[in-house]
């Protein structure tokens, strides 16, 4: 077994070496980023692991903050002109190599004893002279270098003129990776390139690309399988209660509390399943607040973030929310909540017209959620788990989420899969016979909803 | 994903089938629960375990107490459902053996020992192989949910049954798996095929050993008649469909005997033989082994799926697992430890006061943003003196020997830098270093806060880090005070901090 890959991520400071390590090992948290000169000061390793075994170890440095003075340094103190790795020697035994330049040395030395060096490079950046002087000393490590352009994301980042430099400096091979906006295809090149740089460390670097691959695929189907059994959930929620005002009332508030907390599980599971942890969302921002929606289910301001109308199916007044049983056609409840429940919405089947007869006859009605509340849950998880899917593990802003531009969801029919669970109670795990959640129909509803929760994904 | 299927081609594929039933179980509950079964030592075994995700959710759900129990009951479980195959397959072998001798008993006939061969034949094998053709042309049209619908409802039943007799729940739980398990894909087509073949051979087999009891005990004569059809048909359907059996040396009646047979004539006693062996032949032939062979064909398969039929990995139930199963990085820790913090250093420098306004003011720009296009270039005040911009060691120096080279000595050198970007010790080394090489007081003007805004920065940190570097250089004066107005378009600010006194707008 050959020994394991070592890569040291080098660069100036504050350009986001530890971001690009968390995001490269799917830990949200390595070492500590912040928006600071020095941030790091120390080297930290991690290894990444595929199937349990380690294929690359990663290693943040500190920032270099002075490669200039150390070419100052190389120049006056040397008379005769020595080759690059020797002078770096001559240098790191020196005594300003541990104190003055003693962060620096750090660098050098873990670059040193590394396989390959990624440069980060802070794309916005324009490329000042201390940038070059900083690859001058890098190069006489004498060990390969791709330099890794950052913040590609971002509008006014000068990517051509950083590849023009780094070409004059005979670095051809460049990697733009952006370590908060995650993409797939840019971690693999950065490891095809490795590969081709490193024949010895062909293997593993080959199992790792192929197990981020597989783990994207797996990751996708995942989250659109939690979101579907979610929806399926929610939708055959039926709450039976007493005709009377007040226990419709307290219904509706039990049959928010549970959708609200069907939710929570969903995003609790995405986030999980992704890797980040709801701490990572401290930050105050709409709509997820500490791993909460910030926005309640249950405004009217959550409809209109999400382009929704409130007038679907029969009057709805003001509010999202609750429907009330067939029979009631139309009948207002006049309970209205702080939640602004208010109208009974008409849900659109007749079936079990008996049975419900039955539980009329009895004093009794059927609460399930409306389409509208429906819609608005697709539409926000499926959001949330499209920008953790694109969400790079350095991110330290919290998550933010737009209005999304597509249309599904939000006009037409509900997806088929969704509308039978509305005739199935015993599919949701919400209610109290739940007989139904491993049932084959069930099974196959939701394999038919997550095949086109991931075909929209797909599209958009 | 099925790569220990790969590595291990010999292991059997029961084990893991059935660590699989174990994991779906746990994975039931779980679900029920609502909870993961939080086990320290059944996640350290996940997490110990080398392989791929499966491999670990399998170690952990055996090793959970839950796992074991449901590991016990699969063997009750599997029990049971021998004696209920057992039984199914004796219950259709009777329903076989009463098939028979309805249509050997009751030959409609006037006579009770005559029997019409082909309505026994008909009444046995029509039926059946109607049933045999719509499954095959099923599993060719519909080839996802073939299977037999005997075989699925018998399974269901049978799940029933089984859930119905096991009300322990762990018992209930291996149930339910092997039953979501044998629903999915291959699995589900290939098992339910089984049942149904077999079933189907029981009855052939339960038929054909009546017809044997009953020809062997009784006397029939055989016989066979049409009203609409032509005697040749009869004879070329005969002889194709005895040309299996007498192709393994079972007497059948050639043309002579079958001409002889028709109703009305006449026959032997050799024909009785011909005609049982004609029967017999048929049944065994065309009822039993085409019965026998697919459902072991089908078996054959069920089992090749159910090594291959791995748990849905994707689920919920089991994708929440990943994160603590999987582990995709391991943290080596500090390799080498921070510097120490840097000495104090030297002694904060006694400030230095403007006094001497008729000189003018030197300009610095430093690592900025546009530095071409920048103010600095374009200041004409008589008051200003641009000395250049700093970019890299070169321009430093140039700029130090400009500075040296001013006579008299500026009143104040001004440099400016970009809070957009990140002060590092090599600006404190040369704003320290320019200093030191004046008598004027070094001011440090930020600018270029709108680009640090687009990039996001948190300006008054930005700001902070450099205000710290500005007191580590000793510099004399940091402006402008906020760092929302460090957004310059000409040196007016300068003017007005320099001479507070005039008016600088002309």
């Amino acid at each position: 077994m050959s020994p394991l890959l070592q890569v040291a991520v080098v660069g100036h400071t504050n350009t986001g070496k530890t971001s690009l390590l968390r995001t490269l090992s799917r830990d949200t948290d390595f070492g500590e980023v912040c928006d600071a000169p020095a941030t790091t000061r120390h080297v930290e390793g991690t290894e990444i692991l595929v199937d349990g075994g380690p294929v690359m170890a990663l290693f943040d440095t500190p920032g270099l903050e002075d490669a200039s003075g150390i070419l100052d340094w190389l120049e006056t103190g040397q008379q005769d002109r020595h080759a690059g790795a020797e002078a770096l020697e001559r240098f790191l035994q020196a005594p300003e190599a541990s104190g003055r330049f003693e962060q620096e040395s750090k660098v050098l030395r873990q670059l040193r004893s590394s396989d390959v060096g990624l440069y980060v490079i802070d794309a916005r950046e324009p490329v000042l002279g201390k940038y070059r002087d900083e690859l001058a000393v890098l190069g006489m490590c004498a060990r390969p270098l791709i330099p890794v352009l950052n913040f590609v994301a971002s509008q006014d980042n000068r990517e051509p003129q950083w590849r023009e430099t780094l070409a004059n400096l005979g670095l051809h091979a460049v990697i733009t990776f952006d370590s908060v906006v995650y993409d797939l295809q840019g971690e693999l090149r950065l490891h095809e390139k490795l590969r081709s740089l490193l024949d010895a460390y062909r293997e593993p670097l080959g199992r790792l690309m192929e197990a981020r691959t597989r783990e994207a695929q797996w990751l996708e189907r995942s989250a659109a399988e939690s979101v579907a059994d979610m929806l399926l959930d929610i939708a055959a929620c039926t709450l039976l209660v007493p005709r009377e005002p007040a226990a419709t009332e307290a219904g509706m508030e039990e049959l928010q509390r549970l959708v609200r907390r069907r939710e929570q599980d969903c995003v609790d599971a995405l986030l999980s399943l992704y890797r980040f942890r709801a701490s990572d969302y401290l930050a105050t921002q709409i709509p997820l607040e500490d791993g909460q929606w910030g926005m309640d289910l249950f405004t009217t301001d959550a409809l209109r973030h999400y382009g929704l109308r409130t007038s679907e199916g029969a009057a709805v007044g003001g509010a999202i929310g609750l429907a009330i049983d067939v029979m009631a056609l139309g009948t207002t409840l006049g309970a209205g909540t702080a939640a602004g429940a208010t109208a009974g919405a008409l849900m659109g089947n007749g079936v079990g017209l008996g049975r419900r007869l039955g539980q009329r006859m009895r004093g009794q009605r059927e609460l399930r959620v409306n389409d509208t509340t429906l819609r608005l849950l697709a539409l926000r998880q499926r959001q949330l788990a499209r920008a953790l899917s694109r969400r790079g593990h350095g991110a330290e802003k919290a998550l933010e989420l737009n209005t999304p531009t597509d249309n599904t969801w939000r006009r037409g029919k509900l997806p088929a899969p969704v509308r039978k669970a509305r005739l199935h109670p015993r599919w949701s795990r919400l209610n109290e016979r739940a007989d139904g959640v491993e049932s084959k129909p069930r099974a196959q509803a939701l394999e038919a909803l997550t095949e086109q929760l991931l075909d929209e994904g797909s599209r958009v | 994903m099925d790569k220990p299927a790969r590595t291990q081609p010999d292991v059997p594929s029961k084990p893991l089938f059935r660590q699989r039933l174990v994991a779906e179980a746990v994975r039931i509950h779980e679900d029920r629960e609502g909870r993961v079964i939080d086990d320290a030592m059944a996640w350290k075994v996940g997490r110990e375990t080398s392989g791929d995700l499966e491999a670990r959710v399998l170690a952990r759900a055996a090793a959970t107490r839950l796992g074991a129990r449901v590991e016990d009951a699969l063997q009750g479980v599997s029990r049971l459902g021998t004696w209920m195959g057992i039984l199914a397959l004796l219950l259709a072998g009777l329903l076989g053996v009463g098939a028979a001798g309805a249509s050997l008993g009751a030959p409609l006939m006037d006579d009770a020992s005559r029997i019409n061969i082909f309505w026994a034949l008909g009444s046995l094998l029509g039926v059946q192989t109607l049933l045999l053709l719509l499954w095959l042309l099923v599993m060719l049209l519909l080839p996802r949910a073939g299977g037999g619908l005997l075989g699925h409802g018998v399974l269901g039943a049978g799940g029933g049954l089984a859930r119905w007799l096991s009300r322990a729940q762990a018992h209930e739980l291996a149930v339910r798996a092997l039953l979501n398990l044998l629903g999915r894909g291959g699995l589900a087509r290939w098992s339910a095929g089984t049942v149904t073949h077999l079933l189907w051979a029981a009855f052939g087999a339960g038929a054909l050993l009546m017809c044997i009891w009953s020809l062997s005990v009784r006397q029939y004569d055989f016989a066979w008649g049409t009203t609409l059809l032509s005697e040749a048909h009869f004879i070329t359907l005969i002889h194709t469909l005895g040309a299996l059996p007498a192709w393994v040396g079972i007497p059948v009646p050639d043309e002579e005997l079958i001409r002889a047979s028709r109703l009305g004539v006449s026959e032997g006693a050799d024909g009785r033989i011909a005609w049982s062996g004609f029967l017999l032949g048929s049944l065994l032939f065309y009822g039993l082994l085409p019965r026998v062979l697919l459902g072991l064909l089908c078996l054959g398969l069920a089992r090749r799926s159910a090594a291959r039929t791995h748990v849905d990995l994707s689920a919920p139930g089991y994708a929440r697992l990943a994160p603590r199963l999987q582990p995709d990085h391991h943290r080596l820790g500090v390799i080498d430890p921070p510097p120490a913090p840097p000495p104090p250093g030297h002694a904060p420098q006694e400030r230095r006061d403007t006094r001497d306004t008729s000189t003018p003011m030197a300009l610095v720009g430093f690592e900025l943003e546009h530095a071409r296009d920048h103010w600095i270039q374009n200041t004409r005040h008589p008051r200003c003196i641009p000395l250049g911009q700093v970019d890299d060691r070169h321009t430093r120096r140039d700029i130090l020997a400009a500075l040296a080279a001013q006579d008299p000595a500026p009143s104040v050198v001004v440099v400016v830098c970009s809070l957009a970007r990140t002060p590092d010790r090599s600006t404190e080394g040369f704003l320290a270093d320019l200093r030191s090489r004046t008598t004027a007081p070094v001011w440090l003007l930020l600018d270029e806060a709108r680009i640090a805004r687009e990039r996001e920065v948190d300006l008054a940190a930005r700001y902070r880090a450099w205000q710290a570097l500005s007191e580590r250089a000793s510099l004399d004066r940091l402006l402008p005070d906020d760092p929302g107005q460090a957004d310059h378009r000409d040196a007016r600010i300068l003017l007005d901090a320099f001479d507070p006194t005039k008016d600088h707008a002309s």
